[in-house]
């Protein structure tokens, strides 16, 4: 037991020296202490096997520091230096090293560590999944699909509930029902308690949890009830005086310092040296500085001419068969989403038939889109891949944190690359009759996210290769919005008469109509709105105007906006056609980008086609009066012209 | 064979008539194919009409007479007794199609659509474009904005003379012009009149010229269609303007030519001009130009090259002071560069002191 205090005091000098640090002005940003609260990560850590995944939260210095005595990696980190654990990108809060992963934002990593519990079931490795949240996230409604999931499908992950009663100064009395055994017990978990007034006992308990959730396979709450003597960070501090004063007291740190014994105080005098040294060597060091960390070579790439062919398929089908073929290739790959499964088989019916041939790879989702990415998320983190289908594009705005504050952010946010090869995946669009919520194009909203890939499907996309592609190659979350009228097109339908078909070398294409009699426009055409503008093309054809089509597939490929500015240098003229809103849209995007290339080169027309700014209606007949229409495009087109 | 009708056409866009230079046959003779039917004269250029097919000709006007742009002038048939019929006006939903892209080029180009009413298929880009080349046309976006200036003034028309002559000089307008000039004692020149009495400055400068040229072939070339176009003919143009206009008259293969022949041609090709004797044929073809305003006691000026031609000398009037008048070598500098033309002016003066 006497290690476990020592190892508690050690986490208590660092963090009072990061507040020392911080009192000095030499602390940016800002700091969550544990004082009060060591126990808790203490009694975990001796309790771990090497393969368990970690996943705490903004209060982490005690988690960390308990597993792994990185006393040097984590000031150097809160300091911003080099030799942090993370080179200072994380900082306090975004703390990753192997099986440890913290996040600033409340909760929202629980269906992280689900989805690396979920990876564990699979390969039955006998490794858990650890997430640490506090009695203030189970206002967090992520928390309770993750309980949800993890007892349905009986996943080792262990959620331990730091109880210390004050959401940052508001007390719990205020914000929480009910028990939080019975939070657990609703959902069949199974429920621990112990506090860290008694840590022997603490430990204790926290080897049955750990040792139930390893043996059993299921999932375990374990509520560790406890006190935060310090402020939630600096000085916001509403509590009682008087109650912090008796919380000190009864502190077993605060008991066992009060009884030491020589030999203790040697070591304790000792570390407090070392912790000198460390801020003192961290101080000179010069502060960290952002290297290209994602340095790719510079790509080579020209444009192929293709010949398609005509076979009676459609995207979807080529979609499915990919599925097919890549479930086959790699046989960790997941398929994630609702009513996925056979019969049914998916909204869309992308994923038919692949629960009958790939069993138990395939999961029927929870109505619950944020920890549908979540736990996708997390499986990737154990380098499998996965596929997640959100049924309908709007359901992204469900999973939005998860997106923008944890896939996203898993690439580089801690200083070194992350790899999560995670495929996020939705229809979009309307054209169908479904409504304001069923309907939209929001693809406007997650362009720009950095390190999300963004694909957005056109008519002429060769579904079977993209996806086989990407599964190859994805590394770190990728975002694929397929239009939901693209399901039934042909991709190698025939191409309008006097155009030709080109595709760049690059990984993930742009495709291109193109004539020989020339180009007197350059139309960017995204998502479904080359199903409206092709069968125009004749008509223009016919009073010799010919346009330099270009379907973009990679919004975030420089050779895109690299051959759309070559294209306008010519033409000076240029539309862009969306289906989306307006304000802020894909086409803005490129418009703009486009304007900083060449504003000082060539002057140049430009038009932008939009859906009307309006929830979208469901009756068919005011659904097209709002949605970009044939006669829009050839008005445009004209009006282009006659510039 | 069917009647071929011969209507006139548009050769520069200031025309709107043309007058009947000659005829070179008479109503109701018979003409072979590339035989010259007459010759014509638009405000400025002349130009020969030639038959394109054999047959009895029939005019429907009389050499001077003033025919409008698209009137008929002539016909070619086979029938002996052909008669000019009222010529059936074409009907507009008959004619072909004209596609938004060769209306929008038509409108740029302030073209009268009423041109393409004959063709028979849709007109399109390629029919406007050649009818732009043919005609030399110029786009009105081209033509620089023009800024009003703050005072009163009343704007007037060009004469169609110097309409022509805009448009004749415009035909350059991608040349990066330079000039150089050399000065010459008159010291020399008096000396070769005393030989050759009664030449002028401009006939023994001429004369030097013929001389110099031929071991300067760049100064008798043209830049076109990228590409250096070095003329095997020496065709002389002499620009003259007393009074009536500047016309251009061409001496055909001067470099044969004597000092004491060449005097003789200036002061034909003089009262030529002052008769309005020169021919549209006289008037054509010209390789190299010169220009002389020693007359009007000019010091210096930059002579224009003419289109299709690569340099222009030009001839300054002497100086009572120093006894000497400077020669001027306007060029087009994608084809000579200064020291080039330097040392042909060089050549002139030294080929006037072989004399």
């Amino acid at each position: 037991m006497k290690e476990s205090y020592l190892l508690a005091y050690k986490i208590r000098k660092v963090e009072q020296s990061l507040l020392d640090l911080f009192g000095k002005g030499l602390v940016g940003g800002t700091i969550h202490t544990c004082v009060g609260q060591e126990f808790s990560g203490i009694s975990l850590a001796s309790h771990l096997s090497s393969g368990d995944v970690v996943v705490s939260n903004h209060r982490c210095h005690g988690h960390y520091l308990a597993i792994y005595q990185d006393y040097e990696g984590l000031i150097a980190e809160i300091l911003g230096k080099p030799h942090g654990v993370n080179q200072g990108f994380g900082g306090s809060q975004h703390i990753h090293r192997n099986g440890f992963y913290s996040s600033g934002i409340q909760g929202g990593m629980v269906p992280t560590a689900a989805g690396v519990a979920l990876s564990n079931k699979i390969a039955k490795n006998n490794n858990i999944a650890i997430s640490f949240i506090g009695d203030g996230t189970l206002g967090q409604g992520v928390i309770y699909e993750t309980l949800n999931f993890i007892s349905k499908h009986n996943l080792p992950h262990l959620i331990v509930v730091e109880n210390n009663f004050y959401s940052q100064s508001t007390s719990q009395h205020e914000t929480l029902s009910g028990t939080i055994a019975d939070r657990a017990r609703a959902f069949g978990v199974d429920y621990f308690c112990a506090s860290t007034n008694a840590p022997d006992l603490l430990i204790e308990q926290m080897g049955m949890a750990v040792s139930f959730v390893r043996n059993h396979s299921r999932p375990a709450l374990i509520e560790v009830q406890t006190y935060r003597l310090n402020p939630h960070s600096k000085g916001d501090d509403q509590r009682d005086p008087k109650e912090i004063d008796e919380a000190k007291e009864r502190d077993s740190l605060n008991i066992f310092l009060k009884t030491l014994i020589p030999e203790v105080e040697k070591e304790i005098n000792e570390f407090d040296l070392y912790v000198d040294q460390v801020i003192k060597k961290a101080l000179e060091t010069p502060d960290s500085i952002i290297l290209e960390m994602d340095k790719s070579a510079k790509v080579q790439y020209s444009e192929n001419k293709m010949n398609p062919i005509e076979n009676q398929t459609t995207q979807l089908k080529e979609m499915n068969k990919a599925f097919h073929q890549i479930f086959t290739n790699n046989p960790e790959a997941l398929f994630l989403g609702e009513d996925v499964k056979d019969p049914y088989g998916g909204a869309f019916k992308a994923s038919k038939g692949l629960s009958s041939h790939f069993e138990g790879r395939v999961l029927n989702m929870p109505i619950s889109e944020p920890s549908l990415i979540g736990i996708s998320l997390g499986a990737s983190t154990t380098g499998r891949l996965v596929f997640s289908e959100i049924m309908f594009g709007d359901f992204l705005a469900l999973a939005f944190d998860q997106i923008l504050n944890h896939a996203a952010k898993m690439k580089r946010m801690f200083g070194k690359l992350v790899k999560a090869p995670l495929i996020i995946r939705t229809p979009m669009g309307g054209g169908r009759g479904y409504g304001a919520t069923h309907s939209q194009c929001i693809e406007k909203h997650f362009l720009g996210i950095p390190d999300l890939d963004f694909f957005v499907f056109h008519p002429r996309v060769d579904a079977f290769k993209f996806y086989n592609t990407l599964a190859t190659h994805v590394q770190h979350p990728a975002i694929v919005f397929e239009h939901k009228l693209l399901y039934s097109q042909d991709p190698f339908k025939k191409v309008p008469d006097f155009y030709e078909l080109y595709e760049s070398t690059e990984k993930f294409p742009y495709t291109r109509l193109r004539s020989a009699e020339g180009a007197d426009i350059t139309v960017v055409a995204l998502g479904s709105m080359g199903m409206t503008l092709e069968p125009l093309m004749k008509t223009f054809s016919e009073e010799e105007v010919y346009l330099d089509v270009i379907y973009p597939l990679d919004l975030n490929s420089p050779h895109l906006i690299q051959e759309i500015s070559d294209s306008v240098r010519k033409t000076k003229k240029i539309l862009f056609l969306e289906e989306g809103t307006p304000v802020h849209s894909l086409s803005d995007s490129l418009l703009s980008e486009l304007s900083k290339r060449l504003s000082s080169e060539v002057t140049f027309h430009s038009k932008v086609l939009n859906a009307k700014p309006l929830p979208l209606p469901a009756s068919t007949y005011l659904e097209k009066q709002v949605l970009p229409k044939s006669k829009d495009v050839e008005n445009a087109i004209w009006e282009l012209f006659d510039e | 064979m069917s009647d071929f009708i011969y209507k006139v056409h548009r050769e520069n866009p200031n025309d709107e008539f043309v007058i009947v230079a000659s005829l070179s046959k008479k109503s109701g003779s018979e003409i072979k194919t590339n035989e010259i039917v007459c010759s014509l004269e638009a405000t400025k250029n002349a130009y020969d009409v030639e038959a394109p097919q054999d047959g009895y000709l029939f005019f429907k006007h009389n050499e001077g007479d003033r025919v409008e742009i698209g009137d008929t002038l002539f016909a070619i048939s086979s029938n002996k007794d052909f008669t000019f019929t009222e010529i059936i006006k074409t009907d507009d939903s008959q004619s072909g199609r004209i596609t938004r892209k060769a209306q929008k080029i038509i409108d740029e180009f302030g073209i009268d659509s009423s041109v393409f009413l004959n063709s028979g298929a849709r007109v399109g880009e390629k029919e406007v474009r050649d009818y732009i080349e043919k005609n030399n046309l110029v786009s009105k976006a081209s033509q620089s904005t023009e800024i009003l200036p703050d005072v009163h003034f009343i704007d007037e028309e060009p004469s169609p003379t110097k309409a022509f002559e805009i448009h004749y000089l415009k035909q350059s307008s991608d040349v990066i012009y330079s000039k150089v000039s050399r000065e010459i004692s008159l010291e020399l020149i008096e000396k070769i009149q005393k030989t050759y009495p009664g030449t002028t400055l401009g006939e023994i400068v001429s004369f030097g010229t013929l001389s110099a040229i031929k071991k300067f072939p760049y100064v008798n070339s043209c830049y076109t269609k990228n590409k250096i176009r070095k003329y095997s003919d020496y065709n002389l143009g002499v620009a003259i303007n007393i009074g009536k206009g500047l016309k251009v008259p061409v001496i055909k293969n001067f470099s044969q030519l004597t000092l004491s022949e060449i005097s003789k041609i200036f002061k034909d090709l003089a009262m030529s001009y002052v008769r309005d004797e020169l021919k549209g044929s006289d008037l054509v073809n010209g390789t190299f130009t010169m220009t002389d305003l020693s007359s009007l006691g000019v010091k210096d000026f930059m002579p224009v090259v003419n289109k299709d031609q690569g340099a222009i000398l030009g001839i300054c009037a002497p100086s009572p002071f120093t006894k000497s008048f400077n020669i001027i070598l306007g060029f087009d500098h994608r084809i000579i560069d200064g020291m080039y033309a330097a040392q042909f002016l060089k050549e002139i003066e030294a080929s006037l002191r072989k004399l």
